[in-house]
């Protein structure tokens, strides 16, 4: 990303309305536009912080509560915050009444927000406190709106898009009913049995995208294409003019007498389907061995589901999958289970927004959505690190008790979970907010917002009118720990047969089979 | 004193037939024929006999395949039915195991390739089979007649092919098949 321009003074010398209309309604924090109207009568610089997160739309009245009301964490916050959702321009008005104090943060958050600040001064001349500051910056002087437009546009058409709201796989605008408790083989057609045409018919959608979602991904896989050999061209046993009912007897004495094995590969030239290649496992089944990429994609599938959706959207998988020779083997009792999707409270754009407008502190809306996303052990979350979220930050990871050592003891492993991507802004703030101390390097990122005795969670919680999900709480009975993993750490996959659904590979637009 | 050979009891050849299966086990039909020194009518017409009395007679049928003769439970006696649905409830929800995702995918491979399945009206399941159809996976047929049948293969249940997309609907329950089915082949 190019460097934002300099800091711009724009002089509104005659004090014109107009000019402070037009930069309120600019404000747009959704597009990363925000306009500062700073409180009159102070040259406190806490109280321009303050007023920052304000104009962010953080609540004035959460600020003490959350350990916001010093100077050097509510700058800390509203960088955070301004960094986390990728606000782009910051306007602040009335600086010509600011002190030389004000101006000194001024420019700090034009350098290290990466955003451009644009300093409304209502007055015909540079004012003098801003002058000690000026000199020591790169700035440019403005007498009118349109051309700080016009600096402007050339800077913005460099920058890389924020981040959508969407996700690649949109859960449903309404919520599904509650569906049976069936495993892949019978789900979708006890489904057709049990709901009205128009239920099932919402329904069969997100099955239908989860198939499809999973034969898209498998198909990309480079474990599965280097599993498949390409198709053969057909071959001709029988005579083209042999009568239909002797064409069948025909194929019934070649499958009785031919082995398995043979006749599958005489198969493969009448069915012209990519089949498995020899390898050393031969005809049996052997183990999905990149786990990582696979619960990505499940975790994905899932993100911001409710219930129904998820279970769905899962079992659509699972036939995706068997389409494609493959078996994605989830919990027996899925709706049971604790995991994305399944028991957590679901990211709807209504409650992300009352993350962001009814908590100012960027880790206490962190450690909310995270708890709402995961429904894991708090202490899981308390100690999670910078590094178990990705750059993007799209997907978290937590270190969660794994399969049980010969010694008895719990290995651990991580478990992933994906971030909504209306909800990433969050995580990113929290993240930057975490980095800005060197004290805070040894605490977890949500660490704040968790609390002792998860407190802070739960004042959290109340002040959004949000239900957390029942937190789990790892069970010191190693026998048990089936039952309080995630349904995603428990999901496998075995390759077991020839793909049903072909050609593969081969065919450029292998990315859609169906 | 021994009662002259021209006295000894006559066994019928259904009789004999089932005397040896029973105690050999499986035997090739043609090793049973050049045993017995008998031609292919006359043990034809003693499978159909032995058939038509095992029918009546309990829980065993004679079954045939293009090589084998045996004697075997017949699963889908009213008998063994009813003993397996105790376990159907419970077993429908246990997730597939790779072994059953392998066979039922060799199923589904031969409905689409268009390999006639036969679904057979005597037939005797294996261990695995017979889990399979407790589990609603294979389709299983309703007690059949007492013909001898060719061994042939059992069919995936039309609820895993609705799942895979492979047909239009599912069968409603009590609904015959074959009214409910519509080839989507991909």
């Amino acid at each position: 990303m190019s460097q934002p321009p300099p800091l711009l003074l724009v002089l509104d010398a005659r004090d014109d309305a107009a000019v402070t209309r037009a930069a309120l309604a600019e404000h747009d924090p959704h597009a990363g536009l925000v306009t500062v109207h700073p409180s009159p009568g102070t040259g406190s610089t806490t109280v321009l912080a303050h007023d920052v997160l304000a104009a962010l739309g953080k609540p004035p009245t959460r600020f003490a509560c959350e350990g916001l009301r010093r100077e050097a964490s509510a700058w800390s916050a509203a960088l955070a915050w301004i960094i986390g959702e990728q606000i782009r321009q910051i306007a602040v008005l009335r600086t010509h009444l600011f002190t030389t104090r004000q101006w000194q943060r001024l420019a700090q958050l034009h350098a290290d927000s990466g955003a451009v600040v644009i300093a409304y001064c209502h007055a015909p001349r540079i004012p003098a406190a801003a002058r000690p500051v000026l000199e020591a910056i790169e700035y440019r002087v403005v007498s009118r709106v349109a051309e700080a437009a016009d600096i402007l546009s050339a800077w913005q058409v460099s920058l890389p898009a924020r981040d959508g709201d969407g996700d690649e796989h949109q859960p449903p605008p309404e919520p599904l009913p509650a569906v049976p408790h069936s495993e892949v083989a019978h789900f979708r057609a006890d489904c057709a049995r049990e709901m009205p045409p128009g239920q099932f018919a919402l329904l069969d959608a997100q099955y239908t995208a989860g198939l499809h979602a999973a034969c898209a991904w498998i198909t990309e896989q480079p474990q599965y294409k280097q599993a498949i050999e390409p198709p053969e061209p057909p071959c001709i046993f029988l005579p083209p003019h042999l009568p239909p009912e002797e064409s069948q007897a025909a194929r019934e004495i070649l499958e009785n007498y031919y082995d398995r094995d043979t006749f599958r590969q005489l198969g493969r030239g009448l069915l012209c389907v990519g089949r498995r290649a020899h390898s050393s496992n031969g005809p049996y089944a052997y183990p999905w061995s990149e786990l990582y990429p696979l619960r990505v994609f499940l975790a994905r599938l899932v993100a911001s589901c409710d219930a129904p959706t998820a279970l769905t959207r899962l079992r659509g998988a699972q036939a995706g999958f068997l389409l494609h020779g493959h078996l994605l083997a989830l919990p027996a009792a899925l709706h049971t289970r604790i995991g994305p999707g399944v028991n957590t409270v679901r990211l709807t754009a209504e409650r992300v927004a009352r993350l962001r407008t009814r908590l100012a502190h960027p880790a206490h809306a962190a450690a909310l959505a995270a708890a709402m996303i995961t429904g894991a052990d708090p202490a899981q979350l308390h100690g999670a690190s910078p590094d178990m979220m990705d750059a993007r930050a799209d997907t978290l990871q937590l270190t969660v008790p794994a399969a049980i050592h010969e010694s008895g003891r719990h290995a651990a492993e991580r478990c992933l979970y994906a971030i909504p991507a209306l909800a990433r802004g969050i995580f990113r703030a929290a993240l930057a907010y975490h980095r800005m101390d060197p004290a805070r390097a040894d605490s977890g990122f949500l660490a704040h917002g968790i609390g002792t005795d998860l407190e802070q969670l739960r004042a959290s919680a109340r002040a959004c009118r949000i239900d957390l999900p029942a937190l789990v709480v790892a069970h010191p009975d190693i026998s048990a720990w089936p039952r309080t993993a995630s349904w995603n750490q428990l999901a496998a996959c075995w390759s077991v047969h020839d793909p049903v659904h072909g050609p593969e590979v081969h065919n450029p637009n292998a990315g859609h089979v169906s | 004193m021994t009662a002259p050979a021209s006295e000894e009891p006559t066994v019928s050849d259904d009789v004999l037939l089932e005397t040896i299966l029973a105690k050999r086990g499986p035997c090739y039909y043609n090793q049973v024929a050049l045993a017995l020194g008998w031609p292919a009518g006359r043990l034809d017409a003693a499978c159909c006999a032995l058939a038509e009395r095992l029918k009546n007679a309990g829980v065993y049928r004679l079954v045939r395949d293009a090589y084998h003769l045996s004697i075997e439970a017949a699963f889908n006696s009213a008998a063994q039915r009813a003993v397996l649905q105790l376990d159907t409830a419970s077993y429908a929800r246990q997730p597939l195991s790779v072994d059953e995702a392998q066979r039922l995918l060799t199923l589904v491979h031969r409905y689409l390739a268009g390999v006639p399945n036969y679904r057979p009206k005597v037939y005797t399941y294996d261990a695995q089979e017979r889990a399979m159809v407790a589990g609603g996976l294979i389709h299983a047929e309703p007690d059949g007649n007492v013909e001898v049948y060719f061994r042939t293969h059992p069919v995936a249940h039309p609820d895993v092919l609705f799942a895979l997309g492979l047909i239009a609907s599912p069968v409603a329950d009590g609904a015959d098949d074959d009214a409910a089915r519509a080839v989507n082949r991909p």
